[in-house]
């Protein structure tokens, strides 16, 4: 036999197992298209993404270019250091399309800067939390009713007891301001809600026939766990996923509001924070709304695709 | 079919289910004990090779608990279940693997027992993946085919990488047949197979079981509430009521010939074969009683129309059973004064026991001119102490004192089947657990069917 047919044979049966998962993959993306909220949260997250990945092609500057001087490490005129923070205007002497901070900075591409760090806070924040979340809740579910289940509930519970802002203040206080354990510090909270959801839903797939017809067939534990009661909770981990992303980006927004925010990282949340600290609130708009907007635009992306991934998974509207 | 030299495959021995409901916080509170259901108490009967055995009995009744205690679902809490020799209570890992390969279940709902994330041929497939048979993907897809055919999906390529939302219903209780019988086992329960099935395709499933039998040399046992099925299906039969089986042998005899009065109003709910056929209302009282708080001795006797007077009572036989339905009345708290009152309008005293010996059945059992809610006492033949303390009790419950009523009644009228569990006794071919069929001469007085 030729290595020719022999690989063609395997490429035949790795068609064979995988196509009826692509044909399924196929049928979700055509029912995920029907709604228009979740095309939108895709488009920008893709935006945004694309911001994170290749912001030297979206911002005509870079963070460390001040109007006026450029990047020469020269310092401006008193005329010049006060038009600032400089609205958006046709014809400045510089080009910064939103306008420019009390610094100087460019609006628009500090902006498109901090995408990544926020795109970076809400995805690990996310996953970390669904990582120690989801698998507590399959076996707190799965053992439901047991010691095994009621120790983790216990710890859940009192954990749930904990303030959420008051406690991440103290640990960010005592591990310090940076943007690791800010993540962390959303995590540690966020994962409960995701073990309780997960091991409600647990319990109630197992109690579905088809668990019990796995187990005449003689699976293992772990077999049913994995093969048959993850798959069909791994979508609703994943809405969870969207809304603790969107969740941990809003918070470390409000954090850096409080001033609780790693001031060498670039951020939204930070630039707000700024523009409260130089007192422009009510006279810099073109400064103060656009890390609004996209800290909103993130979040409700991230929701967005929650709900609509939600209602294509959802076996009872197949 | 039921051969009597066949080997027995499946011995049920003592078996009972107890199920502990959780205690809510009122109980715990109040310090109440939790009260264990017996789903299945104290059962026991055998299954030979090659046999169908049909487990009938409304719902509720423990059948299903029952067909998962045979696969092993559950754990008996009493008893043991032996198959094919071994203990399946204590088996050794490798005696496990071979018991879940010889034993397979099909579960009343298609629609619920495959995973809709599986195509079918991943759900056919899973038994031989877990049992490690077959050698290679190409291999198993081979038989996974070959079986699909065999249940009638053919041809298996265009069924192969559906998912179970896309079938019909036929189809998909055809996919879980093929995954219980992929791993060619020997014993299969199933748990009403057929009954969310259409009407028009259960034939054609219950034909295909018959003929995967021989194909297959399989012994079934068939969970049903629909008798029509059992006796179309079935060689043997077992009935069952709260968790006990009442009555089992041969299903012609059973279906032709019940001895229990259980059986026999069963099998008259069943519409007959024959439409021309009048169809026979069943001549039992009432609902099935909660199963958390079986009634004593027999638990069918707040029900059966057979309930056995004791010596001394000079009456009729049906006299008894309404007394014994006024006793009941009055300790469960069934018996309403008021409510009597106002329905008669007439002597209070009157009017308790008009409804109190009322009983509820079809219209063809009843006395004429009686309904659910009264019936004329005159017409009953009651021994006259009996109805004065009728009266007395009457009187009690209308001084507002149920408890005195209670105990007045409660030391008069005992009936052997409230006092004592009936064992299974054999009468001809089957076994049947009812005191009427423990002397002749009580057999010969109150045989059921006897009053037709
Ligand atoms: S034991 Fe008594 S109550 Fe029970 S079925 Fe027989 S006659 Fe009826």
């Amino acid at each position: 036999m030729s290595t020719q047919s022999e690989s063609g044979f395997e490429l035949d049966t790795l068609r064979e197992r995988w196509g009826p998962r692509i044909e399924r993959f196929k049928r979700g993306w055509d029912r995920y298209t029907t709604h228009k909220m979740g095309v939108a949260g895709l488009a920008i997250l893709v935006l945004f993404t694309l911001w994170a990945l290749f912001p030297d092609v979206f911002a005509p500057h870079t963070p460390e270019w001040k109007a006026y001087i450029g990047y020469e490490n020269t310092r401006m005129s008193p005329e010049e250091v006060n038009s600032l923070p400089h609205p958006p205007a046709f014809g400045d002497p510089f080009f910064a399309p939103l306008g420019t901070n009390a610094s100087g900075q460019g609006i628009y591409s500090m902006l498109v800067y901090a995408a990544g760090s926020a795109l970076y806070i809400g995805l690990a924040a996310g996953l970390l939390s669904s990582l120690v979340g989801v698998p507590l809740g399959l076996i707190s579910g799965f053992y439901g009713d047991t010691w095994i289940d009621e120790t983790i509930q216990r710890i859940v519970d009192v954990m749930y007891g904990l303030p959420f802002l008051p406690f991440l203040i103290v640990l960010v206080a005592i591990r310090g301001v940076n943007t690791t354990n800010i993540i962390l510090g959303i995590a540690v909270t966020s994962w409960l809600n995701n073990c309780i959801l997960i091991r409600g839903e647990t319990l109630s797939l197992k109690e579905r026939a088809y668990i019990e017809s796995a187990q005449v067939a003689g699976a293992s534990d772990t077999r049913i766990v994995f093969r048959h009661i993850l798959p069909n909770v791994l979508p609703l981990a994943f809405v969870f996923l969207a809304q603790d992303a969107a969740a941990a980006i809003l918070a470390q927004a409000s954090l850096a509001y409080l001033g609780l925010a790693d001031f060498t990282a670039n951020s939204w949340g930070l630039m707000i924070q700024n523009v409260q600290a130089h007192n422009y609130i009510y006279n810099a708009p073109w400064w103060l709304i656009p890390p609004g907007l996209a800290i909103t635009a993130i979040a409700a992306a991230f929701y967005f695709i929650g709900f609509s991934m939600e209602d294509v998974t959802n076996p009872q509207k197949e | 079919m039921a051969s009597d030299h066949a080997e027995p495959l499946v011995e049920v021995k003592g078996v009972s289910k107890l199920f502990d409901l959780t205690q809510g916080v009122t109980d715990r509170l109040l310090g109440r004990e939790a009260n264990p259901v017996r789903a299945v108490d104290d059962v026991s009967f055998t299954i030979n090779e090659g046999d169908i055995m049909g487990i009938a009995g409304e719902s509720g009744c423990g059948k299903t608990t029952l067909g998962k205690l045979l696969v092993r679902l559950y754990e008996p809490t009493h008893g043991t279940i032996e198959f094919d020799g071994m203990d399946i209570g204590a088996l050794t890992n490798e005696r496990e693997r071979e018991f879940r390969k010889r034993v397979q279940m099909i579960f009343q709902d298609p629609f619920e027992s495959l995973n809709p994330r599986m195509t079918v041929f991943q759900s056919v497939m899973e038994p031989l993946k877990i049992n490690d048979i077959g050698d290679s993907y190409h291999d198993r897809r081979d038989r996974v085919k070959e079986v699909l055919e065999d249940v009638g999906l053919a041809p298996a390529d265009a069924y192969l990488d559906e998912f179970p939302k896309e079938l019909s219903g036929g189809e998909r209780q055809r996919v879980a047949i093929a995954r219980a019988l992929v791993v060619n086992p020997d014993f299969i329960v199933c748990d009403e197979p057929v009954s969310m099935l259409d009407v028009s395709i259960r034939a054609g499933v219950l034909n295909l079981m018959q003929d995967l039998q021989d194909e297959y040399g399989l012994t079934y046992v068939f969970i049903s509430h629909d008798l029509s099925l059992i006796r179309y299906m079935c060689d043997r039969t077992a009935i069952m009521y709260l968790g006990d089986i009442v009555e089992q042998g041969p299903t012609d005899d059973v279906v032709m010939d019940p001895k229990h009065p259980y059986t026999e109003a069963l099998f008259d709910a069943v519409p007959e074969i024959d439409p021309e056929a009048e169809r026979h209302r069943a001549n039992v009282t009432g609902e099935v009683p909660d199963p958390r708080n079986p009634p004593s001795g027999c638990r069918f006797h707040p029900r059966c129309s057979n309930v056995i007077p004791p010596e001394n009572w000079t009456g009729s036989q049906d006299a008894f059973r309404r007394t014994i339905q006024f006793k009941r009345r009055v300790l469960t708290d069934d018996l309403d004064p008021e409510e009597a009152l106002e329905n008669a309008g007439r002597d209070s005293v009157d009017a308790i026991l008009e409804r109190g010996l009322a009983l509820d059945l079809p219209e063809e059992h009843s006395l004429a001119g009686e309904d659910s809610h009264a019936v004329d006492p005159s017409a009953i033949d009651l021994p006259s102490d009996a109805e004065r303390t009728l009266r007395r009790a009457a009187e009690q419950m209308l001084d507002d004192d149920p408890d005195a009523a209670a105990a007045e009644l409660d030391g008069e009228f005992v009936s052997i089947c409230e006092r004592e569990h009936p064992e299974m006794r054999e009468t001809g071919t089957r076994v049947t657990a009812c005191h009427l069929y423990e002397t002749e001469e009580r057999d010969a007085v109150a045989a059921p069917g006897s009053s037709d």
